[in-house]
């Protein structure tokens, strides 16, 4: 690891939690704790002039549509021994600087949806995005629904390139924080897919609702033309944790911040 | 004049439910999603993930669509009718695939995938073949594009099914008996099993590894695989173009699928969206040897054998599920697509399983009678059919598909003839 290294304490600030987020906007997404807990909340700080909002994944066993590099910072916050609701706890020690969704999967909670929604919203969180749960619990969107209202929150929804339209309509019916648009099959995993296309045909669908857009992206420039099609949004996490791993947070920061600037670039 | 249809039909998009999609196993380092862009060919890939509805048939695929016949003819079955006892009771119709010069419903995807090869600048193909349907359908499409095919055929059927060997051979193709020599799994394979009668899933490992230990190859897929049931979906549109009436039952039977998905789902996708096919039932024919969908397991699954392909959510009866050699050597695959997985699992599609004495019976009778032999495949669509017809109400209208007739399937008929009285 790289030039992180304060050792401990509270680094963010607090802050008053938006309803909106910002358009365009850009995203990196973390897996909480990684690459550990003491370096954690410093690297949220580093990159917080680089993003608008974070993305925060809940370690997890199981990080079943995550491709090889998120799959890995899973598998070591885990077996560093913080997993699931565990790993909010360190968020509401260190409250990020900037606005900051949850990502975690039903399968983990489908006994405790309450609990984690709870969790989420005490440590500040927009929104929780359950990636599985229309695949897996389609049966439960409205219960979902309910709960991150209940909390406090607004629901958040995934879908994948291959999504029902009557799907991606419904789930902006129920006026969500995003929708969030997997582009491709796999989180850091690039397929030759026609990504602009699909970004376009579910803009068409939702409306204004806000689109942010994932997987796989690690260049300004897509960045910036997935902006121009009608994304929102963007967020980046495997090529920013590659960065983590290979140059440090310096080198993970010049790529958010020059991601930043293409989105907010295309958005003008 | 029903013309080629300009879009396939994405039913994805038209889901009741999102689709399950295909995962990596988690313990991995390496990604067998990301595998599939040293697999298959790119265009594949995208129409594989796309929110599109309708997509686009290249106009080169158009234009070998009508060079190879299409649009397919949709008859009337009424001497069928006749012979079943149900003339002016029941109205049978048929969609003929085996009017098409590989004599099966496999050209419809072969086309596409191996001209999309050629646009990555691939120089050989390679996939696998049961019966020889789809070997022969590579074989063809790729000596009308212009590139190589490989073929691995499944031992059971290497030997069986000679005619469609040497057609393939006669084509320019290579073909070796699965599990074979040339691979990997193909040896492991047979050093545990010296007998092996090769199934499915084995072969499609040993044609995935062949495309990966070589330059300039791509696998092309026979069945499972959503975007191969989208270009099937080339018979169920003219269908609806071509059907004088709404059918009360809508057959065809399912190896990995893509048949089943081909005819039935511009019809569901009706359904789907309100615009008619309220009452159609659709019924999947399968073997009893392989299951799937009526015995099977609905479960994230290898879709090979040996764990090449990512997993798919579908029914299966297990990836290492080696059914026995029957003469339907095309539905010898142990899961279904995940999109007529789903439907299943919603009740959409139903699902029959017949065993091979009873669908030779009705094979005979529908060839007696229409002057057509089925393939030993497409024969558990027409005992499907006389099951259905045998007991309808007045009025019924039954339509399947008749993917592909028996004319290489020779072998088969005469082991069963001693199943079929008066043969």
């Amino acid at each position: 690891m790289g030039v992180c290294s304060v050792d401990s304490g509270v680094r963010g600030v607090q802050r008053e939690a938006p309803m909106e987020l910002s358009r365009p906007g850009f995203s990196v997404y973390l897996t909480a704790g990684y690459p550990g807990p003491a370096e954690f909340p410093c690297i949220l700080e580093e990159l917080s002039s680089c993003i608008d909002f974070y993305e925060i994944g809940l370690p997890t066993r199981r990080p079943k549509y995550d491709g090889p590099t998120i799959r890995a910072t899973h598998r070591r916050v885990v077996e560093a021994g913080l997993v699931g609701l565990e790993a909010l706890k360190l968020l509401e020690e260190n409250p990020p600087p900037k606005p900051f969704t949850v990502m975690a999967y039903m399968e983990d909670y489908a006994d405790n949806l309450r609990g984690l929604m709870e969790a989420a919203a005490s440590a500040g969180a927009l929104c929780v995005l359950l990636p599985d749960l229309a695949f897996d619990y389609p049966g439960r969107l409205d219960e979902y629904t309910e709960e991150s209202l209940r909390a406090g929150m607004k629901p958040c929804f995934f879908a994948s390139s291959k999504f029902p339209h009557r799907w991606l309509v419904g789930y902006a019916a129920r006026r969500p924080l995003y929708i969030y648009l997997g582009l491709q099959p796999a989180t850091g995993v690039e397929l030759p897919i026609a990504v602009e296309k699909n970004v376009r045909l579910a803009r068409l669908l939702i409306g204004d609702t806000y689109l942010l857009t994932g997987f796989a992206i690690r260049r300004p420039e897509t960045a910036a033309s997935l902006i121009r099609v009608g994304a929102d949004a963007v967020v980046v996490g495997s090529a920013v944790a590659r960065r983590l791993e290979e140059g440090g947070v310096e080198a993970a920061k010049r790529l958010a911040c020059s991601i930043r600037e293409a989105v907010h670039a295309a958005g003008r | 004049m029903v013309d080629v249809p300009r879009y396939w039909y994405n039913i994805a998009a038209d889901l009741p439910v999102p689709l399950p999609p295909l995962l990596d196993p988690l313990d991995d380092e390496e990604s067998r999603i990301g595998l599939l862009v040293r697999i298959l060919p790119s265009r594949l890939i995208d129409e594989e993930y796309t929110l599109s509805r309708l997509l686009e048939t290249p106009e080169e695929v158009r234009e070998a669509y009508r060079r190879a016949g299409r649009p397919t003819p949709l008859l009337r079955a009424e001497g069928f009718e006749r012979a079943l006892g149900v003339a002016g009771r029941v109205r049978i119709y048929y969609k003929y695939e085996g009017a098409l010069p590989t004599g099966s419903h496999k050209l419809n995807t072969a086309i596409p995938q191996v001209y999309y090869a050629r646009l990555d600048g691939a120089a050989e193909v390679a996939t696998e073949t049961g019966a020889g349907q789809w070997g022969l359908a590579v074989s063809i499409a790729a000596a009308m594009i212009g590139v190589k095919a490989t073929v691995f055929m499944t031992r059971s059927s290497y030997y069986s099914k000679k005619a469609r060997r040497v057609a393939m051979e006669t084509l320019g193709a290579t073909v070796y008996p699965s599990p074979s020599e040339v691979t990997e799994a193909g040896r492991r394979a047979r050093s545990e099993r010296p007998d092996h009668p090769g199934s499915l899933g084995l072969a499609i490992t040993e044609a995935i590894e062949y495309v990966l230990s070589g330059e300039r190859r791509r696998y092309v897929a026979g069945s499972v695989l959503e975007s191969v049931l989208v270009h099937q979906t080339v018979i169920g549109l003219e269908a609806l173009e071509q059907l004088p009436e709404e059918p009360d039952y809508m057959v065809a039977c399912v190896g990995g699928g893509s048949n089943m998905g081909g005819f039935t789902y511009p019809a569901i996708g009706m359904r789907l969206r309100g615009e008619g096919f309220e009452k159609t039932r659709f019924i999947a024919a399968e073997s009893t040897a392989a299951p799937r969908l009526s015995r099977g397991d609905y479960r994230y699954d290898g879709l090979d054998t040996g764990l090449v392909l990512p997993l798919a959510r579908m029914y299966s009866l297990g990836k290492d599920y080696v059914p026995p050699p029957i003469h339907a050597a095309g539905l010898r695959y142990h899961g279904a697509a995940p999109s007529l997985s789903l439907l299943r699992r919603l009740g959409i599609v139903e699902a029959r399983a017949y065993p091979q004495e009873e669908v030779a019976r009705a094979a005979v009778l529908f060839a007696r009678s229409e002057g057509i032999i089925p393939a030993p495949e497409s024969a558990h669509a027409v005992k499907a059919v006389e099951e259905i017809a045998r007991r309808a109400p007045e009025g019924t209208v039954i339509a399947f598909n008749l993917s592909g007739h028996g004319l290489l399937d020779t072998d088969a008929y005469e082991k069963l003839r001693v199943h079929v009285p008066g043969f």
